[in-house]
Order: structure tokens, then sequence, then C-alpha cells
């Protein structure tokens, strides 16, 4: 990948404020833990606490999320377990803020991102007044304000935290091809790196390029003699080196693929190879536009810090992102020409390019065996498996600190399920982006989870490292659920059933929301709901069975 | 758990099923989806067979063929042989195989071994079957369908939707249908005051309950699950098993339980057979697939399910690629561009489904199948002998 | 035990009930849904009650006779009375009388504003020679009411019949039932509509008698040239509805193609024939005042009452109505124009508005 300029910072970042009080809603509900260890070593990168979605339908409202905690790590997988209806999706999208207007609204609660509170300003984003003789609420939307929320996600949304979702085959616009969609992805989140080392590679310093052409000329000759080797491991770093020569990395992805299968006759390729270096030479036209996008895409980025400082500091920041905004429209009026029909096409050439080979390097990322054949394609050409690895290139492209996958296997077949899961833990050790995993199979979180979250009808009743958890399940839920898996290597165990179904959500139970369910009810749960105590190292429950001190947030 | 002793309810022989490609200026048939590419089996009473493959396998399609809810384009499904014509078929089927042609198609010096088939065929193949016969025939073949949510009409109450059946067939007066529903919901564990609700106002494992007694409305024989926890949560899937083995022992149903879930699939049945783009791969009473798995397939699907215990550790099999499609399968055995152990032969030669030991068989050139003379290879009939044990058989 | 069955307190519960309480909730939510519903009532109400009125026989409107008195008083003489439905003018020495109250709602004419001032609101001129008659715009509209729903009713609700059928029977067989039924229903498509109608109405003009003859042939010829659009709807529909999985289970408990039709298919592919349906019924009454304004006489008298007939009719007359000018004062007549398009302007844009109303709280992807 291109390395990036360090990005001038713009903004002044200030000390972390103190944190915030809870803001009034409906209804208090109790506060919710974290872990206390997680902030003491400060690696956290995402914060959920006490997180509160209801969903105004006209059956009632439903308490989807009713005061959700946890946390995730730098680089840890964390596993969102429960049932239909749990809650979990609502979670992921809640971080996302990706929730349903109407019916949905995320009532109350914080979502700590990098210090940023990605819920500041939820409060003032809707009035609520219960109606009387129904169970329903009128709910008044201020439209305004609940745009400028989501406005401010997009400092957030697809570059620090992206998503991948559970239908690979309908989740890519059919109507664009594979590499136009993630290069897409690329320049929102990428962007200033991937055009700053085009500028940067296409100096028109002539000391730099007689010195360049030397070392290209040289890096072609490796290449070609290399080539005929017929091996894959030499020739990719000969084409790296030569990448390096030219001053541009994808160049080497590029060269890579054009000698690939040319073992028999390198000598012909070498006319394309220098074609391809012709997206060197920005001139004129090429160059002005490359240097507006550029302008646009740094102006992009400072709006985006913009928002997180906003969201950090709790404060609008509205005359600073006024005046960006209106430098971006400055920008945009004078690019205006670059749209005329037929010069976008021609401007665009190596930007172009140049994203399809960032496209294809992401997609060996991947494991795809023809990145290029796949990035030049369609997603109706492709299976559900390749589709859920394009789409985990596309969430990857940006680097995030964070992603969130939901059900990404639940739709493909075992055997496809057990490639990606492979992907997954083979990019978690070579990547090192924290993952929130969200399924209902057990077993895939034991394969691929660090720490599970377990849920049950909107609330975490268990928090636990993966192997502890399955050791030593705590809560009567988890215990419920492992019982009635049918295990291979248990052929003969009798599938034990938890009795009674999901509470409805419209008048969930009082108290602890499984004990109309539970073996082992007492009174005392029927009362208030049991908060999060600490069992063990890393392990908490929510139960009133057990009695250890209770976890602080 | 092996009934192999009881009588056969459904014996499933070289069905085929292919749906044509149109294409063109004319909407020409230029070619076939091969759906179903020539599946055997037996499904004996009171017993469960699961059916197991991924998607675009052919399973759903075998399950529907089963219970003629579409027509084969070749192959008999026998409903109730007697056991001296079942051992007649197995005969005659032991010779034919080997002579099938890739579509089914048969030497001409099969032809009076082909006419004694027709005769059984004319009597106890259910695609045979008047459409009167048939319909008698309906209630005791049944099916569960895998969506709980689409597979109840949304405007019909309860009521109306498992009484159906017996309407359609006329079976005694209203209340009398009526008084019949509630029984059934109770025998799947709901309360009868359920029947004067609507599917909606249920949740997907009470549904698939109410799919269930539909199901059990006409006493069937014979039910095909299709998948029917597939779309239902883990806690809720117990259950649903439970009940369904509780009647397998109460009514002495038989099952086709499909899945992709090779756990389930263990824990419910009593022998297995394992498809792959249309064709069977391997079919075994159920401990002796697990415990010795011997197709690449199998044994890849056994690696691929993610088992709920982080500290096993064990061989992960992860195949390469993706399941080719069934409209252009690969030559030879389908399985070869994925296979791990592929060799030169399997490109080019489909291997036969062949017995590896007792009830366990298995088409893969790894087991290679035992020599056979040159004649029979060559296609020729074997000489039956005089005395058929087959009762004369109305012509 | 046999468990008894009893249906739960307060009966045994009704789809069609809870379905209709949770559309008048989304509805509610929709003002111009509501106001579109509020009109289209008031304007069923208004035929039913023109229909059913004491009076209702008459299709007639009555006429007075002005008779101008030697010191100015004005009088109106009653003749005979009148059938305007019935002929094309009224015949040479009939001067029918003018109630003044016919229908439910009316006006009484005041005729001392008939010397010098405006007519009076309500009245159309006819004259005839040396006569004039007066018939109230306000009894027209009343009675057209009943005549333009009525009308665009049996169309839509035939034409809906007839789609359904074939639809569903196209549908749910496909093959060569649906390319032979699809074909012949293209046929009709191609046909600009308004050429069919009149066509046919045309051919067979010289074959019926009388009102309901008339009338008869007019919708039967409407209901031709409408079904297509149904069928095409419908077919859609169940070419959905057909790969349900209840379809599939009726089929397996042995049901016949009849019983799944009836009891599955076509109830369930309702949904879009309704919207449609509220859609035509607002379109025909303009389309009926757009043939009459082409100068296509397809009414038994030209001061027939029904909205498209009076719009038009007026405007067609609008030349004599100016010429005849009274007593000096020559008045432009707007009010016969206005009126009767208003009305036909209002209804169609109240049955849209409730139309989209209707889609959007029937979809059953706007779940909410």
């Amino acid at each position: 990948m291109a390395a990036a300029a360090p990005v001038p910072a713009v903004l002044p970042v200030p000390p972390p404020p103190p944190p915030m009080a809870a803001p009034a809603s409906l209804a208090r509900s109790p506060v919710a833990a974290t872990s206390a260890d997680a902030h003491r070593i400060g690696n956290v990168i995402l914060d959920v606490r006490n997180l509160r979605t209801y969903f105004f339908t006209y059956d009632g409202v439903v308490k989807a999320l009713d005061g959700v905690s946890f946390n995730i790590r730098k680089g840890e997988t964390v596993g969102l377990v429960g049932e239909t209806g749990c809650g979990k999706s609502v979670t992921a999208f809640s971080i996302t803020k990706l929730i349903a207007d109407p019916p949905g609204r995320i009532m109350d609660g914080m979502i700590l991102y990098k210090g940023s509170n990605l819920l500041w300003g939820i409060e003032r984003e809707a009035k609520f007044k219960p109606l009387k003789g129904t169970n329903r609420v009128k709910v008044t939307r201020r439209f305004r304000r609940i745009r400028q929320g989501q406005d401010r996600m997009t400092a957030v949304r697809g570059g620090g935290i992206s998503m991948i979702f559970q239908e690979p085959t309908s989740a890519l616009n059919p109507i664009f091809s594979i590499s136009d969609q993630i290069s897409e992805a690329l320049l929102l989140h990428r962007g200033i790196p991937i055009v700053r080392g085009l500028l940067d590679a296409s100096t028109h310093d002539p000391a730099t390029i007689a010195a360049r052409s030397a070392a290209i000329e040289e890096a072609i000759a490796g290449l070609v003699k290399i080539a005929r080797q017929n091996d894959p491991e030499t020739l990719r770093t000969a084409a790296d080196a030569f990448g390096r020569a030219a001053g541009l990395p994808s160049l080497g992805t590029q060269a890579y693929y054009i000698f690939r299968s040319a073992w028999a006759d390198p000598e012909a390729k070498v006319p394309e190879l220098r074609k391809a270096l012709r997206r060197l030479h920005l001139s004129g036209l090429r160059e002005n536009y490359i240097r507006h996008q550029s302008r646009l895409l740094e102006l992009q980025n400072e709006l985006k810090l913009a928002y997180m400082l906003e969201m950090r500091n709790g404060k609008p920041e509205t005359r600073r992102r006024r005046a960006i905004s209106a430098k971006r429209w400055g920008s945009k009026l004078r690019g205006l020409g670059y749209g005329v029909w037929g010069v976008r096409g021609y401007v665009n050439k190596a930007l172009k390019e140049e994203t399809f080979w960032e496209t294809v390097a992401l997609l060996e990322g991947v494991s795809i065996a023809n990145p290029v054949q796949v990035a030049r394609g369609y997603p109706h050409e492709l299976s559900g498996g390749m589709l859920q690895r394009v789409m985990i290139a596309m969430a990857l492209s940006s680097e995030p600190e964070l992603l969130i996958a939901d059900e990404p296997t639940t739709a493909l077949d075992v055997t496809i399920q057990a490639q990606i899961l492979e992907l997954m833990r083979d990019l978690k050790s070579r990547i090192g982006t924290a993952i929130l995993l969200i399924t209902h199979d057990l077993g895939v979180i034991a394969e691929v989870a660090d720490r599970v979250c377990v849920m049950y009808a909107g609330n975490v009743v268990e928090v636990a490292p993966v192997k502890e958890l399955y050791r030593h399940p705590l809560h009567p839920y988890t215990q419920g659920l492992l019982n009635s898996i049918p295990r291979m290597d248990q052929p003969d165990k009798k599938l034990e059933s938890i009795p009674g179904s999901v509470p409805n959500l419209i008048y969930p139970p009082t108290g602890c929301r499984f004990h109309p369910r539970c073996p082992f009810a007492m009174p005392k749960c029927k009362e208030a709901r049991p908060p999060m105590t600490v069992e063990g190292e890393g392990h908490q429950v929510a139960c009133y069975l057990y009695n250890g001190p209770v976890a602080k947030g | 758990m092996d009934n192999g002793q009881s009588e056969v309810l459904l014996s499933v022989r070289n069905v085929r099923k292919y749906f044509p490609i149109r294409g063109g200026l004319f909407s020409a048939h230029i070619g076939d989806v091969r759906a179903v590419d020539g599946v055997s089996f037996d499904v004996h009473q009171g017993e469960t067979v699961g059916l197991v493959g991924e998607s675009g396998c052919g399973k759903t399609t075998v399950g529907r063929l089963l219970l003629r809810l579409i027509e084969p384009t070749s192959g008999h499904t026998y409903y109730r042989p007697p056991p001296e014509v079942e051992a007649r078929l197995e005969t005659l089927y032991d010779t034919l195989d080997p002579q099938f042609g890739p579509e089914g198609e048969l030497p001409d010096t099969a032809a009076p071994l082909l006419s004694e088939l027709d005769q059984i065929a004319a009597q106890y193949s259910l695609y045979r079957m008047s459409n009167k016969r048939m319909r008698n025939l309906r209630g005791k073949l049944q099916i569960v369908f895998q969506d709980p949510f689409s597979s109840l009409s949304p405007r019909m109450l309860i009521r109306d939707i498992v009484s159906e059946p017996l309407a359609i067939h006329r079976m005694g007066t209203r209340s009398e249908r009526y008084k019949r529903v509630a029984e059934l919901l109770q025998a799947v564990g709901l309360n009868p005051e359920h029947l004067w609700r609507f599917p909606h106002e249920f949740s997907g494992g009470q549904r698939q309950r109410i799919g269930i007694a539909r199901a059990l409305a006409l006493r069937p024989d014979f039910i095909v699950l299709d998948e029917p926890t597939s779309a239902l949560d883990v806690s809720v899937q117990a259950q649903i098993l439970n009940i369904l083995k509780k009647l397998q022992q109460e009514q002495g149903l038989a099952y086709l339980f499909i899945s992709h879930h090779l756990s389930v699939v263990r824990a419910m049945a009593h022998r297995v057979v394992v498809m792959y783009l249309g064709k069977v791969v391997e079919r075994a009473p159920t401990e002796d697939l697990f415990n010795r798995p011997l197709h690449p397939y199998t044994q890849a699907l056994l690696a691929a399910i993610p088992i709920p215990d982080p500290e096993l550790q064990r061989e992960r099999i992860v195949l390469k690629g993706d399941v080719p499609s069934p409209a252009s399968p690969p030559s030879g055995c389908r399985f070869h561009t994925r296979c791990p152990a592929v060799m030169p032969v399997c490109s080019k030669i489909d291997p036969p489904l062949i017995r590896y030991s007792g009830e366990h068989w298995v088409a893969c050139h790894l087991y290679p199948p035992p020599e056979r003379t040159g004649a029979e290879m060559a296609g020729a009939a074997t000489p039956l002998p005089s005395t058929s044990p087959l009762p004369s058989v109305a012509s | 035990m046999t468990p008894v069955i009893v249906p739960p307190k307060g009966g045994r519960p009704r789809p069609g009930i809870a379905q209709l309480k949770r559309t008048l909730y989304f509805l509610s939510r929709n003002t111009l849904a509501i106001i579109g519903l509020a009109i289209v009532l008031f304007f069923v109400v208004v035929a039913l009650f023109s229909l059913f009125s004491p009076l209702s026989n008459q299709s007639l409107q009555q006429y007075c006779s002005v008779t101008y008195g030697t010191n100015g008083t004005v009088g109106c003489q009653p003749v005979c009375t009148y059938d305007a439905s019935s002929g094309p003018a009224p015949a040479a020495n009939c001067y029918p009388t003018y109630s003044g109250n016919v229908g439910f709602v009316g006006p009484t004419v005041d005729l001392t504003h008939l010397t010098g001032g405006p007519l009076p609101l309500g009245s159309m001129q006819v004259s005839s020679g040396t006569n004039q008659y007066y018939y109230s715009i306000y009894d027209g509209l009343l009675k057209g009411s009943a005549w333009s729903l009525g009308i665009a009713a049996t169309i839509v609700l035939s034409g809906a019949s007839i789609g359904l059928v074939l639809g569903a029977i196209a549908g749910y067989r496909g093959g060569y039932t649906d390319e032979v039924i699809m074909r012949f229903t293209d046929i009709f498509l191609s046909i600009p509509g308004i050429l069919l109608v009149l066509v046919i109405v045309a051919s067979f003009a010289g074959y019926v008698q009388g009102l309901e003859g008339r009338m008869l042939l007019l919708v039967g010829a409407f209901i031709i040239t409408w079904w297509p659009f149904y069928t095409r709807i419908v077919r859609g529909q169940v070419l959905v509805t057909r790969e349900q999985k209840y379809v599939e289970a009726s089929r397996a408990s042995g049901a016949g193609t009849g019983r799944i039709l009836t009891k599955h298919i076509i109830p369930n592919s309702l949904y879009p024939v309704f919207v449609q349906l509220s859609l035509d019924v607002g379109a025909i009454p303009l389309l009926l005042g757009g043939l009459i304004f082409l100068g296509f006489q397809i009414y038994p008298s030209p001061y027939f009452p029904e909205w498209g007939a009076m719009s038009a009719n007026s405007v067609a007359n609008l030349q004599s109505l100016i010429e005849s000018c009274q007593f000096g004062a020559c008045v432009f007549p707007w009010w016969q124009i206005l009126f009767p398009g208003l009305t036909v302007f209002l209804f169609a844009i109240s049955v849209n508005f409730l139309s989209d109303g209707l889609r959007d709280a029937l979809d059953p992807r706007l779940r909410r």
C-alpha cells in the first residue's frame, strides 16, 4: 500500500474532558457496568455504555436494547452472541447509527470511540409524548438535528468503524463493477494518501525523473529475467522492486499481474508495462484535476476532524465547520468544468487506474485467487463466498480500527463458511483490526472470538473470555444455550431445550428478563434487573445467583 | 439405531431431474441444469434418513420428487413394495446400475430386464400412479418446510390452516375436523386455544410446530422435513427436534431429514445420504458415516462444522474454490475441482456408487469397486435365474 | 381427553377488522388521505341519497317557463314535466315546472333575481326557440354523483373481476395458457382506449334502445377497454404468490387448482388491485367528460345529468349561451362551466389522495 504522507494536524488536540452526565430521557435505567481494567490499560477503542434503543411502532414501544454495555479493545475479536430478537443486530446498527429512524430511536447512552461520544446530541433529536389509553408514544422528530447527527457520523462510518452485512449477494450494487465500488470506498477513506502518492510520483523535477528512469530500466530488465523462471514468489519481489523504483506501489501490483502468465515470452509484455508507466506522466489537465481532488479530499478530512472534535468536546464547532464547508463548495464550483461529459473520463484515467490496482491488491489480501478478473467483473458473476470476501476487502480498505461483522457467514454454505472463518483468523493475525462479530452460532464464536458477550432480550447477560465461557458458563441462559446445541463430539447427548419462548419486547418481563424461563428463578429476580458482577478474570455475569463485586463503569 | 429389518417404505431408484435451460433466438433448449442426476436410496418404515449437502446439491429437489410435487425426468420411486418385490428390484438394479448411461438411458441389450422393471413400476412406482390414486396417497406423504414464515398462509386462522388437508379430502364434518385440529396442536405441544389465532402472532418455533401439526393431519407414514430448523434459533431447534423424535416413536413415522447441519443430522438420523451437485457421494448408517467418513467431501463437511469448544484442536480441511454451478458440472467426478485427494482419473470418469462394506456405499475413485468380468463391463445382461420369486404381475 | 373448543372472549377474531383498524390508523396519519377519504365518502353519501330519495325516480329536471308580467313581475309557469334523459329537447309545447327543491339539498330558485341581475346560482339556461328553460346545476350535480360513481364503479369492478380471474389463471398456470391469455390481453392493450370505446359504441349504437341500453353499451365498451390493465397487475402478483410455501403445502395435501386459486392465490393478490381500482374510479368521470368534449354524443340527451356531460356540454354550449342575452343584460354564466368541472376535479383528486394513502397504508414493507 502507498506510504501515507502524514496528514497535517489541522486542529489542536485538546485534553480529554470529564465524562458527560447521561441525558434526560423517557425513563431512567440502571447504570450498567464496563470493565474497570480495560480503562486502566487504556486501549479501549469502543466503549458502549448504557445503550438504549427503542422502536416506536403501531403495536407499542419495542424496547429492543435496554442498557447494553460492553467494550472492545484494540485488536481483539469480541463475539456478540444471542438468538433472534435479542438485539445484537440492533446494537451494531446503533453503533453506526443506521437505525431506521421512523420507527427506531436511540434513546440514551454513550458510545465512546477513541474518546468521542458518537451519541452526542441524541437527546435533542426528538421529543416523546405517551398517548393516553394506548401503549403508543407520539414521537416528534426534529429532522434538522437528526440530519446533523447523521452528518457527524460520516466522520466515523466506513473509516474508523466499518461494517459487513449478512447477505453478501444483495449488499453490492449490481450495476457497478467491483473495482468501481471498492475504489469509491478507497477514495473516500484513504483518498489522501493515494492521491498524494500519485502526485509525488509524477514529479516534474528533471533530476528525479532521470534517476528514476535509470532505476526503472534496471527493474524492467530484472523483471523480464525473473519472469522466465515462472516462480510467483520471486516475481512478486521483483515486481515490488519495480514499483519502488517507479515510486508507485500499485505499479508493482500491475507488473506482477502483467508478467504472471508470461513466462514463455516476457519480452512481449514490456510495451504493456511501459504503457502502464505513462500513468506517472501527469501533466496539464490531468494533473490539475488530481490536485483538485486532493484539495477536496483534504477539506473533507478537515470536516471529519471537526466532527470528531465536536463529539469529543460536546461543543458544536459550527463556525469552523461552516468555514470548511464554504471552502469545499468553492472548490467544487471551481471543479465544475471537470464534470463535463467526456472531460471526466479523460482526466480521471490515471486516478482510476491507480485505484483499480489498489483494489486488486486489496482483493489479494482477502485470498481471492484471480483478483484482476474479479475486480473487472460484476457482483452477479460471483458466488456468495466471493462476494463476502469482496465485502470484507471493501470494509478493510479504509484500514478501520473496528470491523463490525453482522452475521457474515449465516447465509453461506458450511464449507464456504469455513473458508471465510479461516480468512478472518488470518486477517486477525496479519492486520490486527478489532472485530465485533455478531452471530447466533456458538461454534463460529469458538473458532474466531477472543471474548464473548452473551445477549438476551436486549441486555448483556454475560461477558467472558472465550475459553472461560465454554468451560464455566455462569448465566443460566448461557448454560441452556450450550446444552441445546447438538455436538459432533458428543453424539449421544440429549438435547435440552430452554422452556418457554423469547419475551415480547413491547411488554418485557420485569426485573431480569430471563426469569420466566430460568430454572433457578428467585423472587428477587422479578423485582429489579441484576447488575453486572465480576466473577473472575474478565468474567462478568448479570445474575442474582452470584455475589461478586459489582463491576464499575 | 439401525432399523435395517423393517419394511421398505420408499425405494428411490436412479431418479433424475433436469431443468431445461432456454436461450437463443427462439428459446431453444440449449442445455440442462442437472439438479438431480441419478439418486438412489431407501427409506424404511419408522426410520429417519438424513439427506445432507450444500446449496445447489439438489436435496430440496429430491424431497419434492419423493412427494411427486414435481415430475422426474427419469427414474422411479417405489412406494411400499412388498419384500419379494423389493428383493427382485435389488437384483434387477444390481445388474442394471452399471449399465445406466450418464443420462439414465439403457442399452438395448437390457430390454427384457427393462420390461420387467416396467411392469413392477406400473404397479408400485409413484410416478406411474393415476391422479386419483396419487391424491389418496397425498395424505401419507407429507412435507414440512424450512421457512416457518411463508409456509403458513397469513390470512387464514390456524384452525383453517391445519384443517385444510382434512377439508381437501372431505374427512368428517366441520366440528370433527376442528376437534382433530385441537388434538394435533396438543400433540405438538401447543395450546388448543391457539386455533383462533393468526400465524403472525406466533414465533418461528411455534409456527414450525403448526406446520408439523398440519403435516400430521392425515396420519402420514412419511414426512419430508426440508431443513425444518435452519431458520430457527438453537434452543428452539432443540424443542422441535425433540418433538419430532417423540412423534416418530409414537406414530412410527419415517422422515427424510434434509439439512446442511451435520451435527443436527447426527442427532436425528438413522442413515445418512450425502449429496454433491446432484449425485450421491456417500450413503451409510449414521455411526458408520461419522466414525469413518470415506468420501473426501464428507470429510471436509465434517471438518468444516464449527464446534462450540474453543479448546478442541482438530484438523481443518478447508476446501478451495466455490461450489460449481449445476448447469455446467465438472467432467468426470463432480468433486474433482475441489478435492484435496484428486487423481488424474477423477476428471475423466465419474465414479459409480459401490458398496464399500455392509451398508456403507461410496462413490470415489479412492475406493475402487471389486473387479468385474469384462462382459459385465461391456454391458451385456447377466442371465437371471429362471425361477423368479416375483408373484405374477398384471401387465 | 378431547379438548374443548371454545372461541375466545370477544367472539371469533376476524382478519378484516383488525386489518381495517390498522389501515385506518395509518391513513389517519396521512392528512391528504384523510381529506380525500372525507370527500369521497361525502360523494358516496350524496349519490346514495339521490338514488334513494323519494323523488329519485325523476331523472327529471323541472323547469319553469318565465313569464314577464305587464307590471314588471316575473312569474314561473309550469306547463309539463320534461324528462331530460329521454329525449333530445323538450317537445314543442312543453314548458315544464320547476319545483325548486328536487334532490335532497337544493336552493330554491329566487325568481326575483331573474330580472336584471345575474341568473340565480345553479341554473342552467336552456333555450329552445323563445322559451327559456332553467335547470338547476345543483340537481344535475347531485344526480350526477349517482351516475358518475355508479358508472365508474361498475366499469372498474367488472374490469377488475375479469382481470382477476384471467390474471390468476394465466399467472398460476403458466406455459401455454399464460401465453395465450397474455397475447390476447396485449391485443386489447395495443388499441388506444378512447378509440376502442368510440368504435364499440358507434358500431352498436343502432342496436340498443332507451336509456338503459345506451348506458349498458357505454359501460360495456369501457369494461372491454379496461380489463387488460387488471389482468397484468394480477398476473404479476400471482407469479409471486404462487411461489409461496403455503401454496406448495396445499398442493402437497392434494388441493386442486381451483381450491388453491380461490383460497390462497386470489385473496393474497388483491392489494395492488385495490390501489389501481381507486385510481381508475377517479379517472373515469374525467374520461367521459373528455369524450363528450370531443363532440361525441354518447348520452341520450345533451343535458344529461352526469358530471362529465355537464361540464363538457356547458363549454360546448358556451357560444350559444353568450349570444343569448336577456333584457339587455348579457351575463357570462361562469358557474355553468365551473361547478361541474370543479366537482369532477375534486372527485378525481380526492380519489388520488385516497389511493396514495391506501397504498402506503397497505404496503407490507412499510410496516411501522
